[in-house]
């Protein structure tokens, strides 16, 4: 019987081979999608234990190809809440550096939340008009063991070497994290739970722990005080691109505070931007539903100055005919990645439609912020 | 918020599950009390060094690999393992498994720590200790899904006679519970081994659906051809998802069969003691409702023993396989011809 058994199975097999070889053609080479093509190489062990840690901070060693060229990386998952989601976010760490952003650390933002794929882009594109310091990010295609992962953004980290890059001296950089970024003692109990510090590692908070005290105050000379450690007018200028993109995701976390060591003033630096161009939440209603933003325009200067950065930036950049050409050169270099990427379409996702929905939210929100400038003294 | 709130929840279950884990190792450390006074240390390991041509690939890859496996017998009912491995890729040490095991009774021994799955015959036999260089086609399809390799986790085995049952619970850092059963006779049927196993995923925090799978086989010697054959049948965790989002059929599910058959012939020769040819093949279907789209492999290989430990192996892996779009052609992607010297001790 096992004979049989076995003699059968081995005839199976080999009509099986027999039927499947009737035409073997080359691999076909990966598509041009027009954009820089990021190949990584993991082990398939590796790979398994890697998708077992979506939560751990697990680094695992792997290849990536850029145009021909190979660079031993790590790779790790990135993010918060974002790690749930099916399509992953990346940090890779390079040996040298990655060849487009020239940093070590990377981030591979797969923009889940985001349907058009355009928002972090425009958003950040606003900012290069503000004096704020803002991350770069280029579009790639990621592929992980010769699969198609999708259309992804390269984006750069904040870190020390994001302000070495811009010639900024660092004394402190703190990340807001866990939706507890305030600047009020009223709400914040301890700057630990709102303020993740990201250099130098240590547990030493108390330069913050000033600023926050400084920021809770309601002494007489309050600006006085203030602008000695806070570089307000960067403030304002954040919060006019935050309300104006309504960029509410970036209130209570999802900026970094920077104490800039030539200045010796805290800034803000922003950070995530892929949650901007929907109404969403009351946050980011005019003139904006942050304690400090609304402590400031109890004084005639700060509400004179927010004016002004409004007007600047709607004169500038926060318009049609600026951001509506971005919007559709960054739809034609990504379109065919996009119809390509599996997790878009199974989502249904329509770049047309997106990018029309974010173009009719800037139309509107020009027509809404300049009401409310005009009532705004 | 609603992450925050599904946070907590999870939290709950986390906590349970880090109870019974720290109930568990107290139960180990009473166990283990002369930790400091171990009876034997023993070693395991390989070193391997080789070179490997893939498919499309111009030049050939040379590697070499080191496994450094120590075995700590605490007293007569517990041992603890570690498992350490490296190699010319990464060239640092990384800590690939540490488990202790209890034999609660003599036929009764508890696993607790980061262990395999033990889903089909690779997954219960060392990598080294298989007759091909690599892990099949289908148990590497098998990695990303999860069903696979290493998580922490308990393992009960009960063994009596011609009977093994083990039953097991794993969690891992992507937030997701397996359940694995394990059972198999040997001397049935004229076979010397019939097994089964199944095992079911739980996930929670995500978006990969839940997903379960069924794993059968059975081992023969014939005229010393020793031949084993495996079925496997679950759910693709990750088709299904794209599966269900696009509006159509919420499950995925993958088919594969796989066999190996290899036969030892001893040499009166005094470099080389055994010559063992080989083939294994399998055919996957990553859906069972098209069946005409799968991918199929042909492993042809020798393995050449200059004694028990020393071999010298050379596998040529065809993969053929074909795509949705394009039934009727196939490509050879995957396929790779690898020559490499092991040593074990």
């Amino acid at each position: 019987m096992v004979r049989n058994f076995i003699k059968y199975l081995l005839y199976f097999l080999l009509i099986v081979l027999a039927g499947s070889c009737e035409l073997v053609v080359d691999t076909p080479l990966p598509k041009d999608y027009g954009l820089p093509v990021y190949s990584l190489i993991i082990d398939e062990e590796d790979y398994g234990l890697f998708k077992k840690n979506v939560y751990s901070n697990l680094k695992i060693n792997g290849t990536l190809i850029i145009s021909g060229k190979e660079y031993k990386i790590k790779i790790r998952h990135q993010g918060f809440s974002s790690r749930g989601n099916f399509k992953k976010n990346y940090i890779i760490e390079y040996e040298m550096s990655d060849p487009i952003l020239s940093c070590p650390k990377i981030i591979l933002s797969a923009q889940a939340i985001d349907p058009s794929m355009v928002r972090s882009f425009v958003t950040s594109e606003i900012f290069k008009h503000t004096d704020l310091y803002i991350f770069d990010i280029h579009p790639v295609v990621f592929y992980i063991n010769g699969n198609y992962e999708g259309l992804y953004f390269l984006i750069e980290p904040v870190n020390l070497y994001f302000f070495l890059r811009r010639n900024v001296k660092v004394d402190e950089l703190y990340k807001a994290f866990n939706g507890n970024a305030f600047f009020s003692y009223e709400l914040l109990k301890d700057v630990k739970y709102g303020y993740e510090k990201e250099y130098p590692e240590d547990e030493n908070f108390r330069s913050l722990e000033k600023l926050i005290s400084i920021t809770s105050s309601n002494t007489e000379d309050f600006p006085g005080h203030l602008e000695k450690v806070f570089d307000v007018e960067k403030f304002l200028q954040y919060w006019v691109v935050t309300i104006l993109t309504y960029n509410w995701d970036g209130v209570i976390h999802n900026f970094y505070l920077l104490k800039n060591g030539s200045t010796g003033k805290y800034e803000v630096v922003p950070w995530d931007l892929d949650r901007t161009f929907v109404q969403e939440g009351s946050l980011t209603a005019f003139p904006g539903g942050n304690y400090l933003i609304q402590k400031l325009m109890n004084y005639e200067k700060y509400r004179t100055m927010y004016k002004n950065y409004f007007r600047k930036i709607l004169n500038d950049s926060f318009r049609e005919d600026v951001l509506f050409p971005k919007i559709d050169s960054l739809k034609s270099l990504i379109i065919k990645a996009y119809y390509d990427d599996r997790w878009i379409l199974s989502n249904g996702y329509d770049i047309n439609y997106e990018t029309e929905k974010v173009k009719s939210f800037i139309k509107e929100r020009i027509i809404y912020i300049e009401n409310q400038l005009r009532n705004f003294q | 918020m609603t992450n925050k709130i599904l946070l907590f929840s999870n939290l709950k279950v986390h906590n349970a599950f880090k109870y019974i884990l720290l109930g568990l190792a107290a139960f180990l450390i009473q166990n283990v009390a002369d930790v400091f006074a171990q009876k034997k240390v023993s070693y395991d390991g390989y070193f391997e060094i080789g070179g490997k041509s893939e498919y499309d690939d111009i030049y050939i890859e040379s590697y070499y690999k080191v496994k450094l496996e120590t075995e700590f017998e605490i007293n007569e009912n517990t041992k603890i393992e570690i498992d350490m491995r490296s190699d010319s890729e990464d060239r640092e040490m990384r800590l690939y498994e540490a488990s202790a095991s209890i034999d609660i009774t003599e036929r009764l021994e508890l696993e607790i720590g980061d262990l395999r799955k033990r889903f089909g015959i690779e997954e219960w036999t060392s990598r080294e200790k298989l007759p091909t260089i690599r892990r099949s086609m289908i148990n590497r399809y098998f990695e990303p899904l999860g069903y696979v390799n290493r998580e922490p986790g308990i393992q009960l085995e009960w063994k009596m006679e011609d009977f093994f049952i083990s039953c097991g619970i794993h969690y891992n850092e992507s937030h997701a519970f397996t359940f694995i059963a394990r059972g198999s006779k040997s001397k049935l049927a004229g076979f010397d081994k019939v097994f089964a196993a199944f095992q079911t995923i739980r996930t929670r925090d995500g978006q990969v659906p839940h997903s379960s799978a069924f794993n059968g086989g059975l081992v023969c010697n014939v005229k010393g051809f020793n031949m084993e054959l495996e079925a496997f049948y679950g759910q693709d965790p990750i088709e299904s998802y794209y599966s269900s989002i696009s509006g159509e059929k919420d499950n995925v599910y993958f088919s594969a069969l796989k066999t190996t058959i290899s036969k030892k012939f001893s040499l009166n020769s005094k470099v080389i003691s055994v010559f063992e040819p080989l083939l294994l093949a399998g055919i996957l279907v990553n859906d069972i409702d098209y069946i005409d789209v799968n991918r199929i492999q042909v492993l042809l290989g020798i393995n050449i023993y200059f004694n028990d430990n020393t071999r010298l192996m050379i596998n040529g892996d065809l993969i053929l396989s074909n795509h949705f779009y394009n039934k009727s052609k196939r490509t050879l992607s995957g396929s790779n011809a690898i020559i490499q010297l092991q040593i074990r001790w």
